[in-house]
């Protein structure tokens, strides 16, 4: 899977192989990482202040022979007991405010903020553009964004929970089947920055990878352009190639006789294939495009029932496309 | 020595130790199995370490590693850590320590460790039915639509919660109902506070683990919508459920972690507690509250802003009185007289661990720090540090203080400071960096992973290594002092409370030859 190797392959922008926090790409990012920097020092200061005296009664008070006895059995203290009930609650309820504040932050999505639709199903990511009617999907998608603008998402899963991740904005947001949970960015800086996935969600959880490219507002015009133009004009079987990866088929699916998680795409078309029930159908055009749009009809012997169903997201030209493909595999 | 009778020698047999109503055998056969799949989760999670040395394929494929984490945490959840200490420590010592013949009820006390290894067959047979993948949390829906022994291993966790249930029941009734003449609640060891808490813990929570659990297998097995959303369920509901259960869980797993180092600290110190109300007052607050912060696993499950304020401020709430403890065994270790023997190492190396992890509990407690770092191995290494480095090593200490009176023996201390030095370093080699990664945005249960984490998954690996040969290190050192160690005297730590002042070298079936009556304190030493 050369596809996978370039995924994992991906950097994650950081200061430094050392540094705590991946780069900042955007203003809430910076914010977040004065109040995690916060916890850290003053996190560093209260585990001194538990275990320099550890150690230091460790030396001082340690027993040099075997009828030493302590030196007092002295057993409480007004003063000291009130002191560190109450002064960890001053200390704590910075925390709980200043995380309070980044939180309403993370979840208050501006109004006018542009709306992007996410599907998680698995394993990867589908991003649909309404405004610009294109959509980016696969694992290692590239999903393309302005700088300086408020971006909303929209996001619902097709199948289990899976959860949207983007460390270089200190955001994640749960992706439920069922029900829709919203999430939102602002980039101040272009450049590539992973989106992962991280809600466990079965096999190929950990190759749930897309990228998000920032660009600017010219160059993201381009883009939207380019995408529009690219599915029109190539040739069916290559529109087909290209689906293969970005609709992540590749997952379960291998076009050289290998065994994967769903039979092998080598001699298919054309072939006779046996369904759970027993029945026998022959591969040709129609039955493919059913499997595609919705595999649970005809469930094939021997293999898992976890291909996704593409109804709805694939277009006729597409369709064609993926047939074409499957048919280059004598 | 060997012309007494005691409770090893005075019968003899398989069946002796199978149908035994003695709460001490019956706490060193849970001892022996809890260490057993304590073995077995190790050996998991070695595997599971040696596989992430690679971003790629290393020694097993993606769907065998996702098996052996589920199978690692849920064994090491429910098989070691919840019964671990009250089962093993707790049934051994609570009855010396109150001075009573026995728990309340022997034969439920009996019954439960059957009930136990019961759900530990259970469980490991969905080995052969196909091994469960969903994470030893069961999120829903994936755990009602993957394939794999899901009904099996929720049985599992359902038998062993009716397990827990019955240790809990015979621990409180015992406390009020047999304690010696003289023993008044605040005379108690806190080890009996802290076992007390946990039981009102584990009575009230599991059952509700156990209904969420069979909502499950009912879903699974009727198709009836309560969780999948595909069937008209609410997939978040199973979250909330689970929490609720599995939040003070983790108090029920502190707790007695906490209980052990308050008896160490004090009797290697040879010093009253500090602030014996506090510390005691500390762990009923703690199992109070610990029922009103499960949301706090779920702020990024699209739960409301206010719901999400309101459990992050119980969930600092909760650390407070965590805190408290950790200071008041500090006051008692000052002026003391402290001796390094094993046990007490691994206070220290708890106290050392626990702190760390306390804090960064601190880091996901804050709102918008949680929902960067929810999910990732920053979490993985906060719970360890509190699980592992809290209540495995307070475990570890306890095993070692009472292994005397449990076996008779004395083993050698040098090996038993070695096993300590190296749990300890290999611990924090393994999950340090985790945080450091987790922070970067290494996602948990990730099989493979970029490029730029492999130098952090390989120190971890080389890690675990260190802290897998030292926990078998400590148990091999256990196991030799029964062959080759020293006989040992009655109250080899000059401790103060019964089980070690009224007993034999050994305790006898009965315990104690006459009734003690109890005058005073069990911390005053002279
Ligand atoms: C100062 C005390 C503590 C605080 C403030 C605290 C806070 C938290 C928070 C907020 C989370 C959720 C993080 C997330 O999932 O994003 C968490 C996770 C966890 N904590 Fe703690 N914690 C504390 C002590 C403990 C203790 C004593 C234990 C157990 C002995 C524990 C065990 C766990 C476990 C097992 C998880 C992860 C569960 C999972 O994701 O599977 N914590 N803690
Ligand atoms: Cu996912």
């Amino acid at each position: 899977m050369d596809n996978l190797k370039e995924l994992l392959a991906m950097k994650l922008p950081v200061f430094s192989q050392w540094s705590w926090m991946p780069e900042p790409a955007s203003a809430y990012a910076g914010e977040f990482d004065s109040l995690f920097f916060f916890l850290m020092w003053t996190g560093l200061g209260l585990f001194l202040l538990v275990i320099v005296p550890m150690f230091w009664f460790m030396a001082k008070y340690r027993r040099k022979n075997e009828n030493q006895k302590a030196l007092t059995q002295k057993d409480h203290n007004h003063l000291a007991e009130t002191l560190w009930t109450f002064l960890p609650m001053i200390y704590l309820a910075v925390c709980f405010v200043w995380g309070f504040l980044g939180f309403l932050n993370v979840y208050s999505i501006p109004a006018n903020a542009k709306e992007l639709r996410v599907i998680g199903q698995k394993w990867n990511w589908t991003i649909q553009y309404p405004e610009e009617g294109i959509s980016v999907s696969g694992q290692g998608a590239v999903v393309g964004v302005p700088i300086d603008t408020n971006i909303r998402l929209t996001m619902s899963s097709q199948d289990v929970i899976h959860s949207f991740f983007l460390p270089n904005f200190r955001i994640k947001q749960d992706v439920l089947p069922g029900r829709y949970s919203t999430l939102w960015f602002r980039a101040d800086k272009e450049g590539e920055f992973p989106i992962l996935c991280t809600e466990y969600c079965g096999d190929y959880h950990s190759n749930m990878l897309a990228k998000l490219k920032v660009m600017s507002k010219d160059n993201y015009k381009a883009w939207v352009e380019n995408l529009k133009n690219a599915n029109n004009s190539l040739a069916p079987k290559d529109l087909g190639a290209k689906l293969y990866q970005s609709k992540a088929c590749v997952t379960c699916h291998t076009t050289d006789g290998a065994p994967r998680i769903g039979p092998t795409f080598k001699g298919l078309y054309g072939s006779t294939t046996e369904l759970a029930n027993g029945s026998k159908m022959k591969v040709d055009d129609t039955f493919i495009k059913e499997h595609i749009l919705t595999p649970t009809k005809t469930p094939i012997k021997g293999y898992p029932p976890v291909m996704p169903a593409f109804q709805g997201q694939l277009s006729e030209v597409e369709i064609n496309g993926l047939i074409e493909f499957i048919k280059s595999f004598k | 020595m060997s012309s007494h009778t005691n409770y090893l020698n005075a019968k003899k047999g398989f069946a002796s130790w199978a149908l035994t109503i003695d709460h001490k055998r019956i706490g060193l056969m849970y001892l022996v199995s809890i260490m057993s799949f304590f073995l077995l989760g190790g050996l998991f999670a070695l595997l599971l370490r040696t596989e992430l040395l690679t971003p790629a394929h290393t020694i097993v494929d993606a769907k065998r590693y996702n098996q052996l984490f589920t199978l690692h945490g849920a064994i090491m959840v429910f098989l070691v850590i919840i019964p671990g200490i009250p089962a093993s420590l707790g049934n051994f010592v609570l009855p010396l320590m109150l001075g009573a013949k026995d728990v309340a009820f022997p034969r439920i006390n009996l019954a439960s460790y059957y009930i136990y290894v019961l759900g530990a067959i259970v469980a490991l047979s969905s080995l052969f039915v196909g091994a469960i993948d969903t994470g030893w949390t069961f999120y829903t829906p994936y755990s009602t639509t993957t394939d794999g022994g899901v009904v099996l291993m929720v049985t599992a966790a359902f038998i062993l919660g009716f397990s827990s249930i019955f240790t809990g029941l015979n621990f409180i009734v015992t406390t009020h109902k047999l304690r010696a003449p003289g023993m008044t609640w605040f005379r108690m060891p806190l080890f009996i506070w802290g076992i007390y808490s946990t039981a009102v813990i584990q009575i009230m929570a599991t059952p509700v683990l156990a209904i969420t659990l069979l909502l499950l297998i009912v879903e699974r097995t009727l198709k009836i919508g309560i969780f999948d959303p595909v069937l008209g369920g609410d997939p978040v509901l199973f979250q909330h459920f689970f929490w609720f259960y599995s939040h003070p869980a983790v108090y029920i797993m502190i707790l007695p972690g906490m209980a052990v180092v308050s008896e160490l600290i004090a009797v290697f110190s040879q010093k009253r507690i500090f602030g014996y109300k506090q510390i005691a007052y500390s762990s009923i607050a703690i199992a109070g509250i610990s029922f009103l912060v499960w949301g706090h696993h779920m702020f990024v499950s699209g739960q409301s802003e206010l719901v999400g304020m309101i459990f992050s401020a119980l969930t600092f709430l909760v650390a407070i009185p965590s805190g408290v403890k950790m200071f008041n065994w500090l006051a008692t270790m000052n002026q003391g007289s402290i001796s390094f023997k094993t046990p007490m190492l691994w206070a220290l190396g708890f106290f050392f661990l626990f702190a760390i992890g306390g804090i960064t509990g601190v880091f996901l407690g804050t709102l918008s720090v949680d929902v960067h770092l929810h999910d990732t191995y920053f979490v993985v290494a906060h719970f360890h540090y509190v699980m592992v480095g809290g209540t495995f090593m307070a475990f570890m200490g306890g095993i070692f203080y009472w292994w005397p009176k449990m076996t008779g023996k004395m083993y050698s201390e040098f090996w038993g400071a070695t096993s300590t030095l190296m749990v300890v370093v290999g611990f924090n080699v393994t999950f340090f960096v985790q945080f450091l990664m987790g922070a970067q945005g290494m996602p948990r249960r990730y099989y493979s992973y970029l490029e730029q984490f492999q130098i952090y998954h390989q120190i971890s690996t080389i890690g675990s290594y260190i802290l897998g040969l030292g926990f078998v290190t400590a148990m091999i050192t256990l196991l030799v002092s029964l062959k080759k160690g020293q006989n040992a005297p009655a109250n080899p730590w000059k401790a103060a409370s019964l089980e070690w002042t009224h007993t034999d070298v050994i305790p006898i079936e009965h315990n104690f030859h006459e009734q003690p009556v109890v005058t005073e304190g069990p911390y005053e030493y002279r």
